[in-house]
């Protein structure tokens, strides 16, 4: 029965979660779930849980569970379940933890999928992972008339977005930025080589993204040969001994400076010499050192296109900039779909509510009438009048209430109204779906 | 007779109001948020079969290759050489920002023509000779092949600056990449270069051959010789591998200054025989 708010909000849409806003990374990465670990998962939470629709989002950057219940359902009891699992215990995690119910939960999807929530803003994974998540729960049988509308309304919202604003354009990482000029130097990167000066980890990130647009050679000069190897054995390549480096600056169209050097390693004259003995041919170079690697003279130098740090930081700054001056146009799209979602899932419900009053009355005339006819005989005609009489009378008491409910249904803001009627009238599973 | 009939305006007109909507076209992928691709090709390509049936009616009107007969025929023709390469060279490059730099200078390239369009001269029975035909026409080829070499010169310069101010920008993004364009460059020339050696050869040979006097002196002849020599030491020193992609840049848009000399400005300027009776 419902009796207690808590119970209203239980018969409800409710997502609860941890993400990278205030759950450091140790604790999502235990979370973190895929494949048939999830599917596995999902079942055991719906055999816990049973009548509930889930589904679980499960990222490097979130842990969210997605929920609709007619039962008492307490959304951080599942979540707790679910993280008990893993050796987590949800109760230390509390001021992490964050809830939604209803539109809000509602909104909260839609952000997410727009990139509005994520780490780096705009970015474009995220949706992706949302329909992993749905398609899991989908395989588990864990999803329902609701959450199917939820979510395939949050993947056209996160299209929309993304797609009427700039929220997703640009570059923002040293890696999509060094390719990107890259892409604009040299007109295919396949059979160019790259040459990193060190080993520095954005100097790996950023080797990635050109390894991963078809870039096919790769140098290490490196004092270390461990640091060169576990490079060599990640992306292939070549190992080169940094003190011998002169000789081989003719070699790569991209060079990277990420060495530790307290003094620049590469001067415009011995830069100018190898430059000759590839005749003239472009070289991108990106120095990611602090102090830099490459004397700022080579940049002068006619084939040369130099970025150091600075150069790439404040492109990365302004890519940002550029997204966040959407962020406003964005959200005001995400309720806009909000409104909308609303609206159709108080559609969705109407008819189920109606009937389920209607079947509330008819059950309760038919109780009364059996008991009164089989205490007192009554005649054909006057069964059928008092039938009628009735029938008359629950109609009309139960007529306010369904315009009432309708012209509700018809106002965007309808979803707590429903929920209120469902327990005005105590209305529960089995009667109104 | 010479004066060009109502059909035949029409059809002028009309291939440079197709060329003028390319280049818009062109002009409004380069500035627009969408990364569509070359609508822009269609128009063009209209425009292009609208000219050279224009060049064909004027051919037979005339009685002979339309070029010879003075300025305008042969700005049309160059016009039309131009757009040949252009098409040639986008069918074989995925760059759909060819048509915002290539048309405009079509477009600027037609301002001369309808300036001059009286200047047709009906006589010249020199002209009908198969050398002198192939001295003018691969001469024109070779044209286009330059201008077209210009423009991607410019766009090189263009899209430098661009990665230099290091900045993101969307022009940036539109641009092919700056290999592809010194190479579409080089592979112009590469293409014009045989074009104008063969062409300088045939007009070298007949005039010595009629015996023309002080052919040499002449002031297209000897601007067409210059050219030819800026146009060798170019591709000789990239086949060498001294030149940059800038340098590359830099010689496709002086050759064309070169061009506009030796073709337009000579004979405005300078006078003398060419083309010799």
């Amino acid at each position: 029965m419902i009796e207690t708010a808590e119970d209203v909000r239980s018969v409800t849409l409710a997502l609860v979660g941890l993400s990278h806003h205030r759950t450091p990374l140790e604790i999502r990465e235990r979370l973190a779930l895929a494949g048939d670990q999830l599917t596995a998962e999902l079942r055991r939470l719906s055999g816990r849980f049973p009548g509930t629709e889930l589904v679980l989002l499960s990222t490097c950057n979130r842990t969210e569970a997605y929920l609709f219940s007619q039962q008492t359902v307490d959304p951080v009891e599942l979540l707790g379940e679910m993280a008990g699992g893993r050796q987590i215990n949800i109760a230390h995690l509390s001021d992490q933890l964050y809830q939604h119910d209803g539109p809000a939960a509602v909104r909260h999807l839609f952000r997410v999928c727009s990139g509005l929530d994520s780490m780096i803003l705009g970015e474009t994974q995220i949706l992706g992972q949302v329909k992993t998540a749905y398609l899991a729960a989908n395989q588990a049988g864990t999803t329902g008339k609701v959450l199917h509308a939820l979510f395939q309304e949050s993947f056209r919202a996160g299209k929309l977005v993304r797609n009427q604003t700039r929220i997703s354009e640009g570059r923002v990482s040293f890696g999509s930025v060094a390719l990107t000029f890259a892409q604009k130097i040299f007109s295919d990167l396949r059979g160019k080589t790259a040459l990193i000066l060190g080993a520095g980890e954005t100097a790996e990130l950023v080797v990635e993204h050109l390894l991963g647009a078809g870039l096919e050679n790769l140098l290490i000069a490196n004092r270390s040969a461990e640091r060169a190897a576990e490079l060599v054995r990640k992306h292939g390549g070549e190992w080169l001994p940094l003190e011998a480096i002169a000789k081989h600056l003719h070699r790569p169209d991209v060079l990277i400076g990420s060495t530790a050097s307290d003094r620049p390693l590469i001067h415009a004259a011995a830069m100018r010499e190898a430059l000759a003995r590839r005749g003239e041919r472009p070289m991108l170079m990106l120095d990611l050192a602090v102090p830099r690697d490459i004397h700022p003279d080579v940049g002068t130098l006619d084939p040369v296109f130099l970025y150091d740090l600075d150069d790439l930081q404040q492109m990365v700054a302004d890519g940002l900039g550029r997204r966040e001056a959407e962020v406003a146009k964005a959200e005001a799209l995400v309720k806009d779909h909000c409104d909308r979602f609303d609206l159709a899932l108080s559609e969705m419900d109407l008819e189920p509510l109606i009937a389920s009053l209607h079947r509330r009355g008819a059950v309760i005339r038919t109780q009364e009438l059996d008991e009164l006819f089989a205490r007192q005989p009554f005649d054909e005609v006057q069964r059928r009048q008092i039938e009628k009489a009735t029938q008359r009378i629950v109609s009309q008491l139960l007529h306010d209430p369904v315009e009432e409910i309708k012209e509700a249904a018809k106002d965007g803001n309808s979803y707590f109204a429903f929920q209120f009627f469902r327990r005005l009238f105590r209305l529960r599973d089995g009667e109104n779906r | 007779m010479n004066a060009l009939n109502l059909g035949e305006k029409a059809l002028l007109l009309g291939s440079l109001l197709f060329y003028f909507s390319g280049a818009m076209q062109g002009l409004s992928f380069l500035f627009s948020r969408r990364d569509r691709g070359v609508p822009a090709v269609p128009v063009i390509l209209f425009g292009f079969l609208l000219q050279t049936v224009f060049i064909g009616l004027r051919w037979r009107q005339l009685g002979s290759f339309p070029p010879g007969h003075g300025r305008f025929e042969a700005l049309v023709f160059m016009i039309w050489t131009v757009i040949l390469v252009y098409l040639t060279v986008q069918a074989r490059t995925r760059a759909p920002s060819l048509p915002a730099f290539v048309m405009p200078v079509v477009v600027v390239l037609f301002g001369g023509v309808f300036l001059s369009i009286d200047e047709t001269d009906s006589k010249t029975p020199v002209f009908r000779e198969y050398w002198v035909y192939s001295h003018m026409v691969t001469a024109f080829l070779a044209y286009g092949t330059f201008v077209v070499a210009f423009v991607m010169g410019l766009m090189y310069l263009i899209q430098e600056r661009q990665l230099r101010a290091k900045k993101m920008t969307r022009l940036m993004s539109r641009l092919p990449p700056l290999e592809t364009l010194a190479d579409l460059a080089y592979r112009a020339v590469l293409l014009g270069f045989p074009l104008l050696t063969y062409s300088l050869v045939l007009g070298a040979a007949r005039a010595a051959m009629q015996g023309t006097e002080n052919w040499l002196a002449d002031p297209k002849v000897i601007s067409a010789m210059v050219t030819w020599i800026f146009y060798a030491a170019f591709l000789a020193a990239r086949l060498a591998r001294w030149l940059s992609g800038r340098k590359v840049a830099y010689f496709s848009i002086l050759g064309f200054g070169g061009v506009l000399f030796t073709y337009l400005l000579t004979g405005l300027i300078m006078g003398g025989a060419h083309p010799f009776q």
